[in-house]
């Protein structure tokens, strides 16, 4: 397949193994040799490739065989479903589905709370922080660190009692003024986007201040004297150094946005109406509480290949810069 | 060299044993899980697991593990070695529960042996084969007294799937300080769905910082919104869900134009979407809204009072004085209506020991025990002779409204028992919401409506009622 030199293979994985312990002239003990590290490198990944298939492939498999029939909860197609095709596909497709609705909030709750909230802001964060005394940074960098590690249920019910009618926001913001309002019912989006973005803020501010801390202090004192102003150093070199680790955080977010189900159902339940009835929320609704499994099946596999969309975009930029040199 | 290839060829077996036994581990689990379950099942067929929901009783009373525990003393005195086991299921909302007993009952692995079933719930869960039928329940003495209608609700494709544990009736509740300050009449009766429009528009210019009616609506709520809702108005009219002398479904009509259109004009006096969008919107109505003097009329279920009683979880004394409750009208029809559902007990077909099982149910179904069980919840007996028990008489000498309601059955309608109703009602409820949030008008719900029951039933499935 490839020659042991070459980046880029799976089977480096064995590569990888065997360079750790023996002496790199080794490798020309040639065939054998190799075949012997692709046979331990693989006997060595096996456990886990078996635990991914099992538990992240076949459900994947059996959502998409179930996206083709027509199975229930009850009635009789619960136990004796058909194979129906793209009939859940065509009915999603048809108009006044949903479908599209649920997509573009999807999309809204990504830009707002994943891009803006966590990523924009997390970077803003980290990039003050760099100002900071070191006691200032502990203590605001502890707060940003807690509100990640609150479980996400809990964080949804605070949000909840924050934002709901008769919440701490309603009656903080009547006393400047501001008139009530429950933020649930008239700006659903908005608040289940705040929460997010308070809740996941801190994993993108840590590996920005990582990233962050490694940009070389002499490039950014040349260029101040350079006469280079703060905004250019952001730009001309802050930015370009950190573009994989902003790439690497969008990757993740994106998912783990596109995916919640959590927040947005324990706060809003889809509502008022269906006014904050993201992806996920509405594959729960149409496979749990109308009972059409397969249908919200189908709506799992729309949310799949959204997701699937976007990470290929990702990784397709990030191989183009050469940080995953490990992935074929 | 020999001997180091030797030790390299021990390592790789010792590897590749460890690759063999991790999947066999692996593959073991995976497939396991059928196994042990039907294993686990016929080495325990003494044991009976009762799945129920817990939001079911009025809280604080525990009325349902009472229950089980109750008939489960006398299983174990009848049949030593026997053990009953309860499985709780508490769920933010009654489609979670449905869901959850339904997933629950495809598998021998998790199926229980007797399950809490909703009765509209029974026709659809016996045709995807997770209920059973016991036609042995004929031959109870007590049989006789589960009136015909209560036998029919649990009964599908000339078969008996289960035995009703609680009923119950739809009532007006009326608020009579909010309706004296409107200048309406009291004691109200309305006759027609312009009577109930008529007394809301009063109540709003009367007090507009009141919800003047409160009407379920939308899909948080459910089977609620389609059946308290939505059915309980059809049946005032010439038109059903399901015509059961030709056996289609009915799709449109005069009636459901009436009905359609009566909940478009309601919409300005019904709760707003902040009080219906949620799953504990019958909290808000019962135990804030109608304390508070806050709401109008009520079309509610007829347990609502017994929250209000002495000692139980909203003691209310001057609920008697402020609110009367009025029948529910026909549109102009003459006469009342009404619509009932209620609980049932079935036996899933997975369960292990059939025999006990439809043995528990007749211990919970003996006349003191259905009495002591519906007198915790304000819910109607389903057996004639538990109205005499003491546990009862109890009860409704402290909540008269019980005693109305039970006079209300004599109008009552029932849901259609058949397998595709729960699809066609999750429709019924989102177009309530679709109607009181303002996103559809009553011709356009009307339209909508008959899509998608075509859609779920089949063309050659449905009619449309002309007179």
């Amino acid at each position: 397949m490839t020659s042991p030199g070459e980046r880029g293979t799976i089977a480096a994985v064995g590569d990888v193994a065997a360079l750790t312990g023996p002496p790199r002239r080794k490798r020309s003990t040639g065939m054998r040799g190799r075949t012997r590290r692709r046979v331990t490198g693989l006997t060595m990944v096996a456990p886990l490739l078996v635990m991914v298939l099992a538990f992240i492939g076949w459900p994947i498999i059996w959502t998409l065989i179930l996206s083709f029939t027509n199975m229930t909860i009850t009635g009789p197609t619960a136990t004796h479903y058909q194979f129906i095709g793209l009939g859940n596909f065509r009915q999603l497709l048809a108009s006044g589905s949903g479908l599209v609705q649920s997509i573009l909030l999807s999309l809204y709750y990504l830009v707002a709370s994943a891009y803006i909230g966590q990523a924009l802001f997390g970077f803003v964060l980290a990039y003050m922080m760099l100002r900071c005394t070191v006691p200032v940074r502990k203590i605001v960098g502890s707060i940003i660190i807690v509100c990640w590690l609150v479980p996400e249920i809990i964080a949804a019910w605070m949000w909840f009692s924050m934002l709901s009618d008769g919440g701490t926001l309603q009656q903080a913001l009547h006393v400047v003024g501001i008139p009530y309002q429950t933020w649930l019912i008239s700006h659903p989006m908005i608040s289940v986007s705040l929460a997010n973005s308070w809740r996941g803020v801190a994993f993108s501010f840590l590996l920005f201040s990582a990233a962050l801390s490694d940009v070389p202090l002499d490039l950014l004192d040349a260029a101040q004297v350079d006469g280079a102003n703060s905004w250019r150093r952001l730009r001309s070199i802050i930015l370009p150094l950190l573009s994989t680790t902003i790439l690497v955080d969008f990757v993740l977010i994106t998912l783990g946005t596109l995916n919640d189900f959590t927040l947005i159902f324990a706060m809003t339940g889809g509502g008022p109406g269906t006014s904050s009835n993201v992806l996920s929320v509405f594959m729960y609704q149409q496979a749990f509480n109308s009972f059409q499994l397969a249908y919200g099946t189908a709506i799992a596999v729309v949310l799949l290949a959204i997701g699937a969309v976007f990470s290929i975009i990702y990784i397709r930029t990030l191989r183009k810069q050469g940080a995953l040199n490990f992935v074929r | 060299m020999e001997r180091v290839n030797d030790k390299g060829r021990g390592v790789r077996r010792k590897r590749n044993l460890a690759l063999f036994a991790s999947l066999a581990v692996v593959a073991t689990t995976i497939v396991a899980g059928g196994i042990s379950s039907v294993s686990g099942a016929s080495s325990s067929s003494k044991t009976i697991s009762v799945m129920y929901w817990t939001n079911f009783d009025n809280p604080g009373t525990n009325a349902t593990p009472d229950l089980i525990k109750a008939a489960a003393v006398k299983l174990k005195a009848q049949n030593p070695g026997a053990t009953v086991v309860l499985e709780p299921i508490t769920t933010d909302s009654e489609s979670t529960y449905y869901a959850k007993i339904d997933l629950a009952q495809r598998s021998a692995a998790t199926a229980p042996d007797v399950v809490m079933e909703d009765s509209f719930l029974i026709g659809s869960d016996a045709s995807a084969g997770f209920i059973k039928p016991i036609p042995q329940v004929t031959s109870w003495s007590g049989w006789s007294h589960f009136p015909a209608a209560m036998q029919k609700i649990a009964t599908y494709g000339g078969k008996i799937y289960g035995v009703m544990n609680s009923s119950d009736v739809q009532l007006a509740y009326y608020n009579t300080k909010l309706f004296k300050k409107a200048g309406l009449p009291v004691p109200w009766q309305p006759h027609s769905f312009a009577d109930i429009i008529a007394a809301s528009k009063a109540l709003a210019k009367a007090d507009p910082g009141i919800v003047p009616t409160w009407l379920y609506t939308g899909t948080p709520l459910g089977e609620a919104s389609s059946f308290r809702g939505f059915e309980v108005f059809l049946d005032g009219t010439h038109d059903r869900l399901y015509n059961s002398s030709t056996k289609k479904w009915e799709i449109s009509g005069p009636g459901f134009t009436a009905t359609w259109n009566f909940l478009a004009s309601m919409r300005k006096y019904e709760e707003p979407v902040a009080d219906w969008s949620n799953p504990s919107a019958s909290e808000t109505v019962n135990l804030n809204m109608m304390p508070a003097n806050k709401v109008g009329i009520v079309f509610d279920g007829s347990w609502v009072s017994t929250a209000y009683i002495p000692h139980s979880y909203k003691p209310w004394p001057a609920f008697a004085t402020t609110f009367k409750e009025a029948q529910i009208p026909t549109d102009g029809l003459g006469g009342y209506t009404n619509q009932s559902g209620g609980f049932a007990w079935s036996v899933s077909t997975h369960a292990s020991n059939t025999k006990l099982a439809v043995q528990l149910i007749e211990d919970m179904s003996s006349a003191p025990n259905i009495a002591s069980f519906n007198a915790k919840n304000g819910n109607i007996p389903p057996r004639s002779d538990a109205v005499t028990q003491p546990q009862w008489t109890a009860i409704s000498k402290l909540d008269p409204v019980l005693t109305f309601a039970t006079s209300q059955l004599a109008y009552t309608n029932y849901r259609p028992n058949l397998p595709l109703y729960p699809q066609i009602s999750t429709e019924i409820a989102a177009l309530t919401g679709d109607i009181s949030s303002g996103t559809m008008t009553g011709s356009q719900a009307e339209k909508a409506f008959a899509a998608k029951v075509t859609q779920i039933v089949g063309k050659k499935n449905v009619e449309a009622m002309t007179k």
